[in-house]
């Protein structure tokens, strides 16, 4: 918010503040709805995923990347390109599996949880997975059938939040021509 | 210059979008005595000249109507049939117009199909893995630009082959179809787009890159 | 700094959420339901916008305050026209507004209209109450993008 002054203002940004707030009163409205802590997180998973298999396409309008050779190369264009477009921060990339297809985005201000507090008795509940399911539902309609979940939580006492994705397979079926 | 129509296919090879546009295909109109000079028969319930091209009419030509009145396959729009209006001698001198039938909706959704196997079948024939596929299909009237995204929509553009700027005009079409295809809460994905937001905008779009062409050539 | 795509999805989805969550269609239910939230963000959010402001002098300094501070903190552009019959109602039209520039005209659109105005009302009443004014904030749409809030006082 107090970049906003300094620069010029990019039409396409909307105040963060305002972001953060509507999502807190979504959260707060949900759990009034739902008793459980799971059910929540399973809705907000939902209604991310139904933003992330339209995001995708604004993302790839707006931005010339193409198809990343490795999932090393998915996880740059996450962090740098993605989250930096859209919430404006970018994610350290770390926690590679020796495999390479498991890898954490350690979140140092996560801008939906500005301000927040979890109210006691909800242990299980992850306050941002909605991230969860725009990152899965963005990933699939590219191809990707990727594990994403919260593994740690500032809100919940953590040092830092840390979402963990694990890449399970390509979705071979879905594949345009050319791309096999 | 100029863009002559625009084509969106899904990922399963429907057609989801298509739009004209200042599509004039050359109309004919010729005033005739009895008996008539052309054989003329029907095929898939159209008029078509099947014999005796004349004054530029060539076989493969539409009866697009007669006396001014329209026609809608092989009957007038007043509901006579075609061929027994002009085989009988008292309806002449009579006004035939000719020209290329438009394709109809089912044909474009044929087509768009068949242009989604071509698409697999240009990438499968390629010596090299990974091909793109076709992106670009000339004849001495046009030129195809089509363009697929990761997400594997194809956005495929039938312009004048002296069109500049078509691959800046297929990025934009991408961006309408995030902006207004996408955020209108009515639209599911995979389906058609009926939308007048995403006309107008094409249209402009459309308009735009077309005088663009001009100043650049 | 979020992108505004962001937010637009985020509040289509909000909406959506609400209607699938109702068993029946209960359209005043979900209404409500979405102005409530929008009143949860109107208030915090002017909570933090006037931390450092000063008083208003009169109700009217109010509402301008509300078309054009609070309007291009939400909306990134400012009411285009404020009435008022200075009995305690309040006219804003909103010329091209922001949740609805992705709308055509048309019945259908028309209809899903109010869905998509319930949580700005919800916003505008909210923020009002933290300054001090008890209203009941409707909106009118005749012809997309346009827009008509109307905030009648509640004087008790």
């Amino acid at each position: 918010m107090s970049r906003q002054g300094t620069r010029g203002v990019d039409p396409r940004k909307v105040n963060g503040e305002l972001f953060t707030l509507t999502y807190g009163a979504l959260v707060a409205q949900l759990l009034r709805d739902y008793e459980d802590d799971d059910e929540v997180n399973k809705q907000l998973e939902k209604m991310g995923y139904n933003i992330g298999v339209r995001l995708i396409e604004d993302f790839l309008a707006r931005n010339n990347s193409s198809r990343c050779n490795d999932f090393r190369e998915t996880a740059d264009i996450i962090s740098k390109v993605g989250f930096k477009m859209y919430l404006g921060i970018t994610p350290v990339v770390s926690n590679w599996s020796p495999a390479g297809d498991e890898f954490s985005l350690l979140i140092e201000n996560n801008p939906l949880a500005d301000f927040v507090e979890l109210p006691p008795g909800h242990n299980n509940l992850n306050f941002s997975n909605l991230l969860c399911g725009v990152l899965k539902g963005a990933l699939e309609m590219v191809q990707m059938d990727v594990d994403v979940r919260f593994v740690q939580d500032q809100l919940k006492g953590d040092n830092i939040t840390e979402l963990r994705l694990k890449f399970l397979r390509r979705l071979e079926d879905a594949i345009p021509v050319g791309e096999d | 210059m100029a863009i002559f129509s625009v084509y969106i296919i899904n990922k399963a090879g429907g057609l989801i979008y298509q739009f004209d546009h200042n599509n004039t295909r050359p109309e004919l109109e010729k005033t005739f005595a009895y008996p008539l000079n052309l054989m003329l028969k029907i095929y898939d319930d159209k008029v078509v000249v099947a014999f005796g091209e004349c004054d530029g009419i060539k076989v493969g030509h539409c009866v697009l109507g007669i006396n001014g009145i329209t026609a809608e396959g092989r009957y007038l729009q007043d509901g006579r049939e075609i061929l027994e209006v002009l085989s009988s001698a008292e309806n002449y001198p009579i006004n035939i117009k000719f020209g290329r039938q438009k394709l109809s909706t089912n044909e474009k959704i044929m087509l768009a199909s068949m242009f989604h196997s071509l698409f697999t079948i240009g990438s499968q024939l390629s010596p090299e893995p990974r091909s793109s596929g076709i992106e670009l299909l000339e004849t001495d009237v046009f030129k195809l630009h089509c363009h697929q995204t990761m997400t594997g929509i194809k956005f495929i553009v039938i312009a004048d082959p002296r069109q500049t700027g078509v691959d800046v005009f297929i990025k934009r079409l991408y961006e309408i179809y995030a902006d207004f295809a996408l955020k209108n809460p009515f639209y599911s994905l995979d389906m058609p787009i009926r939308c007048d937001l995403f006309d107008t905008n094409l249209q402009q779009t459309i308009e735009q890159t077309e005088r663009q062409g001009i100043n650049t050539v | 700094m979020a992108d505004e795509v962001i937010l637009e999805y985020l509040h289509m989805e909000i909406v959506n959420y609400i209607y699938r969550s109702s068993e029946k269609p209960d359209q005043d239910n979900c209404l409500s339901k979405l102005e409530s939230i929008g009143y949860r963000i109107g208030q915090s959010l002017v909570e933090r916008f006037t931390k450092d402001g000063t008083r208003f002098k009169d109700e009217l300094d109010t509402m301008k305050f509300i078309c054009k501070d609070l309007w291009n903190f939400v909306y990134k552009k400012q009411i285009d026209n404020l009435r008022t019959n200075h009995q305690g109602v309040y006219v804003l039209q909103d010329n091209k507004f922001r949740f609805l520039t992705q709308l055509s005209n048309g019945k259908q659109y028309m209809d899903y209209a109010p869905k998509l105005l319930a949580l700005p009302c919800g916003l505008m009443r909210g923020a009002l109450a933290n300054l001090g004014i008890n209203s009941i904030v409707t909106a009118e749409v005749t012809a997309m993008p346009a827009c008509k809030f109307q905030i009648q006082i509640q004087r008790t």
